[in-house]
């Protein structure tokens, strides 16, 4: 098990579950801004650190798009 | 979001697979404050179809799309085992066995069911799309013996390699020359049905046209025997309820390219044939990623009162054996595959030198970049080369 990695907003925080990824690729589609795959390893690359509220609908979709269940979006809580 | 996002209006969702269910919850994401009621003649909680195919082990358990609390945090009103069994457009109304459900915006994501066999099937034989069937299928998976699995499909071919990898003895029966003969190309699909045969699955493929019997204990299929039969052949949209009520269904329900049947009338996900702006025609999808989109993109129309063109790449992923099989597009006439040392495969598929889709086994980030490429036109085979060179230096041409 590896740890999620996670980014944030003020009041959010996006996990990406390496074990669950599957590489699959509709984050890319969902969220262009955000995430890229690697080409050597498969796995997905986060570009940005945090998010605004314009970009939230499309990591939102991100999310749902995720066929493998590998990307979640909770809400902060005082230890996030 | 103003006051377009409809704090005073209804929108009735029927149907919760993945494509209604994210037509709910993309609703809320997109700001609509009105009230959005879901129904779904299965009773239970929403679950996700792929996993049918691939989790059939005596532990495996399904995955929710979407947590019940969940759905009450939305505020969406989630009605399982309530059918809808007709559509009356003038008073905008679903009707359903516990009463009529009115609506001011609708959207029909009732998806598909297996297509059936022409005869009843034996007693042990089953279908695979609802947690019925997967439940049925698991148990025959955990009494073990020999499953025949008909129709070499994805869905099919998905059982018989994780029905092997978990014991069982597997055959594999369709009446078409090769498997997977939709939408994956000849070189690839060879490979495929290499690798089942390699892990032991038995392939008896220009079947005659399959007949299932048996009694309570085994089938027979064109002189196979098992102890189960899965039959997967196919499937239809579930649009006989819409009967007469004035929406053209033709093969799905047919939709303009902003998924609009009617207005204020949406379809979304398997059962929708709209068309489709990347290419200018009819077209109904039978994918996971299409649904999602379909639904993410009716959620936006209705929540910002404006609608826009839908326009879809096919996109399905296939896993087996250990192996990711992933398509974008549509197969062509000619096929150009390259291979690398290390079990990646590309195919690329082209029509008079354009390119109408690409498969890949094993190679995640070169299907991204494909897919990049494809959403943007037909690009010609010098320009797909060409853009994927990076990523497919050590790949040789071989056939």
């Amino acid at each position: 098990m590896t740890d999620p990695i996670t980014v944030s907003s003020p009041s959010e925080v996006l996990e990406l579950d390496l074990d669950k990824c599957n590489g699959y690729g509709n984050c890319v589609f969902a969220a262009p801004e955000m995430f890229e795959l690697d080409l050597a390893s498969n796995v997905p690359i986060l570009l940005k650190a945090e998010w605004s509220d314009g970009e939230r609908e499309a990591l939102a979709a991100a999310v749902a798009d995720c066929p493998a269940g590998a990307l979640r979006l909770r809400k902060r809580d005082a230890l996030g | 979001m103003n006051a377009a996002a409809g704090s005073d209006r209804t929108v009735v969702i029927v149907g919760a697979s993945v494509a209604g269910v994210r037509c709910a919850t993309s609703l809320r994401n997109a700001g609509f404050e009105g009230t959005v009621v879901l129904l779904d003649s299965d009773a239970g909680a929403p679950y996700d179809k792929p996993q049918l195919s691939k989790r059939i082990d005596s532990a495996a358990r399904l995955d929710l799309i979407v947590e019940e609390s969940t759905l009450r945090e939305l505020r969406i009103d989630f009605r399982p085992a309530v059918a809808a069994t007709g559509l009356d457009l003038a008073t905008g109304v679903v009707e359903t066995a516990g009463g009529p459900v009115p609506f001011d915006e609708l959207v029909i994501a009732t998806g598909c069911r297996p297509r059936p066999l022409a005869h009843p099937l034996p007693a042990q034989a089953g279908y695979l799309r609802t947690r019925d069937d997967w439940r049925q299928l698991k148990e025959a998976v955990t009494r073990g013996g020999r499953l025949v699995v008909v129709g070499a499909g994805f869905l099919g071919l998905e059982a018989a390699a994780a029905a092997v990898s978990l014991g069982m003895e597997v055959t594999v029966v369709d009446v078409a020359p090769r498997v997977l003969m939709r939408g994956i190309p000849t070189t690839v699909a060879e490979r495929v049905a290499a690798r089942h045969v390699d892990a032991g699955v038995e392939l008896r493929l220009g079947a005659q046209g399959p007949v299932l019997d048996g009694d309570d204990q085994t089938v027979r299929v064109d002189g196979a025997r098992g102890d189960y039969a899965l039959v997967s052949v196919g499937a239809l949209p579930n649009v006989e309820w819409l009967a007469g009520s004035g929406l053209t269904i033709e093969d799905g329900v047919v939709c303009d390219a902003n998924l609009a049947a009617a207005p204020g009338v949406w379809a979304v996900g398997d059962c929708a044939r709209w068309v489709n702006a990347r290419y200018g025609r009819l077209e109904r999808h039978e994918h996971w990623t299409t649904a999602g989109r379909h639904a993410q993109h009716v959620a936006r129309s209705i929540a910002t009162a404006s609608t826009s063109p839908m326009a879809e790449v096919p996109y399905v992923w296939s896993d087996q054996l250990g192996w990711r099989l992933q398509a974008i597009g549509r197969v062509g006439t000619e096929e150009l595959h390259f291979a690398s040392g290390n079990g990646v495969h590309l195919a690329i598929s082209a029509t008079d030198q354009l390119v109408t889709g690409v498969t890949t086994i094993n190679a995640q980030a070169l299907c991204v970049a494909a897919r990049r490429l494809l959403q943007q036109g037909d690009p010609t085979v010098e320009e797909v080369v060409e853009a994927l060179a990076p990523a497919t230096r050590d790949f040789a041409r071989i056939s």
